[in-house]
């Protein structure tokens, strides 16, 4: 656990010292914060309230596009940097490497969506004057408490996997644009070429159901595929190997 | 454990058809410098790395510590500290948390994490420094970062390839002055790969030459000289006539002699006395005004034990 704690510490050390200065680093942060925590609870005010999932649903693009990059930029951008040799020299084990990163990468995007969350409540609560203080409904907290750090640990996933044999983080990168976008496309053309009944049962089912069963059934398959993902990144994480890859 | 900190017994890896280490047997003694030259792909980096459990032996046996390097790799890492090719510091962070960083990794607490940096960064002049990005400095100061990291937790075998690659010569001077320090005040052995045989020369105790994958010798670098590197000797004067270069030339001792301006340089067979040298040439009627005596330099050895066959100097020590 010490030695997990203290790649995280590092990993997280990194991110934040990316940004340059620390004015730098806040101000790198305010388009995301002014996106997810002002622009779009003021433009859906009504919506935010109404929609129960809406302000869940909309957090979830941030572990959906942040958590790859980072996980590439943590795993192939070490190789890119010329010091994944002098790591996997150290006593520090594959596993504890592999697991701090994962969790550093994780826990980067997670803060980020409750900070965001933070601030849309305060946005919200501030605009809406004397009505009922406006709180998630119960679908949205899970989402923004549950979803996004299981989120993100998919996108790290698929991050880990297509960077570890990357050479440059550039490379990561483009393999990574491209196993999301044939997600994104694919799981829609898989949906149109089911046949047109099954298709009308699929849309049915969707609507009518009630959406925590449906939050809960893709948080289990989401945590399934990430415990899939993992377990093959943690089996392709060898030092001997990673070598060899230099 | 043996009195040896590494110890190798046939060692050999191939990639694919080649032979990067070719059946190396080698013995390094706990608390020695030991400097392993060869030229470029010889083989170094490779032997490095299989020695610190980063690549996986084809043949043979290596112990390091006592630790086998095919079983026992975690411990052998858990008591080296290593400055390979790159030097490995995260451009992102401060040079004090680069230090801060490996000194979590090898579980020193807060106080003795502390201290040692200020004492590794102070000897290196750079504890003014500490808060600067390692993007912003050089490449000397990086080398000595990366050295202040690989001896953070006092490790008592330390790898370190090509340190001073890249380096002017005056930051080579005072880099080398201070692992030697280092080392000699903590015990700590040290196993370093240079093509810089002046090095060598100057801070190991003992060396092996590596070429092809093959280790060719493993000797002191004063044994190594005598061995192969020829005496030379450099005479000013003036009146050398192409009739005295050729019968000097003639001598039995002489090996050769060139003529550059009014500097005659020579090379020497072993055992070849100066004085009489002289003689014979001021009877020739040349007015020397200064002569100096060459030892040959591990350098020329260097080159001629490259030049050679390399079979008669393969009854490695095993
Ligand atoms: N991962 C690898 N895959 C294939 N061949 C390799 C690999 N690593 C090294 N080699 C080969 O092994 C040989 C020895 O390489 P090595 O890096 O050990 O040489 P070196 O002595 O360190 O050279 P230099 O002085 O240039 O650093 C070279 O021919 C090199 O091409
Ligand atoms: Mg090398």
């Amino acid at each position: 656990m010490k030695d997990i704690s203290t790649v995280v510490w590092k990993e997280l050390s990194e991110f934040w010292r990316a940004r340059g200065g620390s004015r730098a680093r806040l101000m790198s942060f305010l388009p995301i914060f002014f996106v997810f925590g002002v622009f779009w609870p003021l433009q859906g005010r009504e919506a935010w309230v109404t929609v129960p999932f809406l302000p869940g649903f909309l957090f979830m693009i941030l572990p959906l596009t942040l958590a790859g990059g980072t996980a590439a930029d943590s795993f192939a951008g070490e190789r890119e940097r010329h010091t994944l040799e002098t790591l996997l020299a150290t006593r520090l084990s594959d596993r504890d490497i592999f697991a701090g990163k994962v969790l550093a990468t994780t826990i980067y995007c997670t803060a980020l969506v409750w900070a965001c969350a933070l601030i849309s409540l305060i946005t919200l609560n501030v605009s809406r004057g004397s009505n009922p203080i406006f709180w998630y409904s119960e679908i949205s907290v899970f989402l923004i408490a549950l979803g996004t750090p299981l989120l993100a640990v998919l996108m790290t996933a698929i991050g880990v996997l297509v960077s570890l044999r990357a050479a440059t983080v550039r490379s990561a990168a483009q393999t990574f644009s491209i196993v999301t976008l044939l997600v994104f496309i694919g799981v829609p053309l898989l949906i149109q070429a089911l046949p047109p009944a099954m298709q009308a049962s699929l849309v049915e089912m969707v609507a009518t159901a009630n959406m925590t069963l449906v939050a809960l059934a893709a948080g289990t398959v989401v945590l399934a595929a990430s415990i899939a993902l993992l377990a093959l990144g943690i089996a392709r994480f060898q030092r001997t190997r990673l070598i060899l890859e230099e | 454990m043996t009195g040896y900190a590494i110890e190798t017994k046939e060692m050999t890896r191939c990639f694919g058809a080649l032979r990067a280490v070719d059946r190396v047997s080698l013995q390094v003694p706990t608390g020695s410098i030991f400097g392993f030259l060869g030229p470029n792909g010889a083989g170094k980096t490779t032997t490095l790395r299989l020695l610190l459990g980063l690549l996986e032996l084809n043949g043979g046996s290596a112990t390091v510590l006592g630790y086998d390097v095919s079983t026992q790799a975690a411990s052998i890492r858990e008591h080296t500290g290593v400055l390979l090719e790159h030097d490995g510091l995260y451009a992102r962070l401060s040079i004090y948390d680069n230090l801060e960083f490996f000194g979590r990794v090898y579980h020193l607490d807060v106080r003795t994490r502390q201290a040692r940096i200020q004492e590794l960064l102070k000897h290196l002049g750079l504890w003014d420094r500490r808060d600067a990005d390692v993007t912003k400095l050089s490449k000397g100061m990086k080398q000595k970062v990366a050295v202040a990291r690989a001896l953070l937790h006092r490790p008592s075998l330390v790898f370190l390839d090509e340190p001073s690659a890249g380096l002017d010569p005056v930051a080579a001077v005072a880099l080398r002055e201070d692992i030697q320090n280092l080392a000699r005040k903590e015990g700590t052995t040290i196993f370093l790969t240079t093509h810089n045989l002046a090095e060598a020369e100057k801070i190991c105790d003992c060396v092996g030459v590596i070429r092809k994958g093959q280790l060719l010798t493993q000797t002191s670098p004063a044994e190594l000289r005598s061995q192969t590197g020829k005496a030379t000797a450099r005479i000013v004067g003036h009146g050398f006539s192409d009739s005295s270069l050729a019968a000097l030339r003639a001598l039995p001792q002489v090996e050769s002699a060139v003529l550059r301006d009014d500097e005659l340089h020579l090379e020497l067979g072993p055992g070849t006395e100066i004085p009489p040298l002289v003689t014979w040439l001021v009877r020739e009627g040349i007015q020397i005004e200064e002569v100096h005596k060459g030892r040959g330099s591990l350098e020329e050895a260097f080159v001629a034990l490259m030049q050679e066959n390399g079979q008669e100097h393969r009854e490695v020590l095993s």
